[in-house]
């Protein structure tokens, strides 16, 4: 029997989100591409919340680049005043969270990869020179070394008295800390004076309402999880569509009855 | 008698989507005509946007697409974020551009209606939206 869930090799421009996979729980941002972005100044949302961001100060044309390493669409980030301005209504009310982004910075320049300002100061994910570093509420881990030039996974999760950082999946640090909330949310910039503006590219952000498991973090890591399957269950599925089973339809004695009840079709969802 | 063993897309159903060489002002949206599909019961459809400015909008601006449904047969969904299906960044030219935003929109036996959004480019569009509905078959 062919797989229930195919792997994905490269994300396609249209799909759809599994609600039955593990990373669809909680899930309130999903800045996956899709829905046409290229070229647009739309930075969609593919959680059921549709808090779809914009593109701020950049080229639609020329800022979604494709990544062969990763298979997917990625902004590019040129530093100067561009910024992707999310919803702040995303982080409203979220008690615990965690928030995954993936980001290869292309200078070693400081710069906010992740900015969720509040007058306590939430940085969240910033650059600075060769290391990166995670900032919520008041408190800042070490700066961490990195070798920059390859694609690396980041993931800041908060239990409601405690911030940890993750990269490539690899428990960096951890800190007590307060989140105050946020007055605005964007990826690439500090949001509000955009006087931090990184050079890089990013993809795949995303926010939970929960502290992601070990294992959904070790599985966003994998640059090669281009469907972010957790356990084998993916969380992006193409579009729907009628399929039959190949393995029924060359059975020596096919009987289309029988071909008619193993049609399935991928998924049901209203979108 | 030879089995059918290819899926193949079915030949396009041109739908009337009601928004031809229609102007629509910066900052405005045009709902265009219903589309009944409760009897045809169309699985998907592509969707292509064909557009002009007789004056170039700014560059880096947004008109969006956004598909309307109607489950009842008389109530639409209000335009919002989660109906949005496309969006577009004209460039700032007079030139007329015809994109392919969607290629496999679900349909669902259900009324539907598409609405162009000018959302911020600054000048007036001329907007053709076009939807081809089509199905997935079994054939030789």
């Amino acid at each position: 029997m062919p797989p229930l869930y195919p792997r994905m090799r490269e994300r396609p421009m249209e799909f759809r989100i599994n609600y039955d996979a593990p990373l669809a729980e909680g899930l309130v941002f999903a800045g996956l591409g899709g829905h046409g972005c290229v070229g647009s100044m739309v930075y969609p949302d593919s959680s059921l919340y549709a808090n779809h961001g914009t593109l701020t100060n950049m080229d639609a044309a020329t800022d979604w680049v494709w990544d062969e390493e990763l298979g997917r669409w990625v902004l590019d980030f040129q530093a100067g005043a561009e910024y992707v301005n999310l919803p702040v209504e995303i982080l409203a009310g979220l008690s615990a969270w965690s928030m995954s982004v993936w980001a290869i910075p292309l200078s070693n320049a400081q710069g906010y990869i992740l900015n969720a300002p509040h007058a306590s100061g939430n940085t969240l994910l910033q650059q600075r020179k060769s290391k990166f570093q995670a900032y919520v509420g008041g408190y800042a881990t070490a700066e961490i070394a990195f070798q920059y030039g390859p694609w690396v996974n980041h993931v800041i999760t908060f239990s409601g008295s405690r911030f940890d950082y993750y990269i490539a999946g690899v428990w960096q640090e951890g800190r007590s800390a307060t989140w105050p909330g946020a007055s605005a949310f964007g990826l690439g910039n500090r949001v509000l004076s955009q006087d931090r503006g990184w050079i890089g590219r990013i993809c795949d952000a995303a926010v939970f309402n929960r502290i992601l498991t070990p294992s959904e973090i070790s599985a966003l890591a994998d640059p090669s999880n281009v469907d972010l399957r957790v356990g084998g269950v993916p969380l992006i599925l193409p579009p729907r569509r009628r399929l039959f089973t190949t393995a029924v339809a060359a059975g020596p004695t096919f009987n289309p009855a029988w071909a008619a009840h193993c049609n399935t079709y991928i998924g049901l969802g209203s979108k | 008698m030879a089995l059918p063993d290819s899926l193949k897309p079915s030949p396009y159903t041109s739908l009337s989507t009601g928004i031809n060489n229609q102007s629509i002002a910066n900052g405005s949206s045009y709902t265009g005509a219903e589309i009944d599909n409760t009897s045809n019961r169309y699985a998907l459809c592509v969707v292509e946007l064909i557009w002009s400015y007789a004056t170039a909008p700014t560059a880096n601006k947004t008109l969006e697409v956004h598909r309307l449904r109607c489950h009842d047969g008389a109530t639409y969904e209000e335009l919002s974020n989660r109906t949005l299906i496309a969006a577009v960044s004209p460039p700032a030219d007079t030139a007329t551009h015809p994109e392919t935003l969607v290629e496999e929109l679900p349909l669902l036996a259900a009324k539907h209606k598409f609405v162009v959004k000018n959302v911020d480019t600054g000048q007036a569009v001329t907007a053709t939206l076009k939807a081809y509905a089509y199905c997935y078959r079994m054939e030789d």
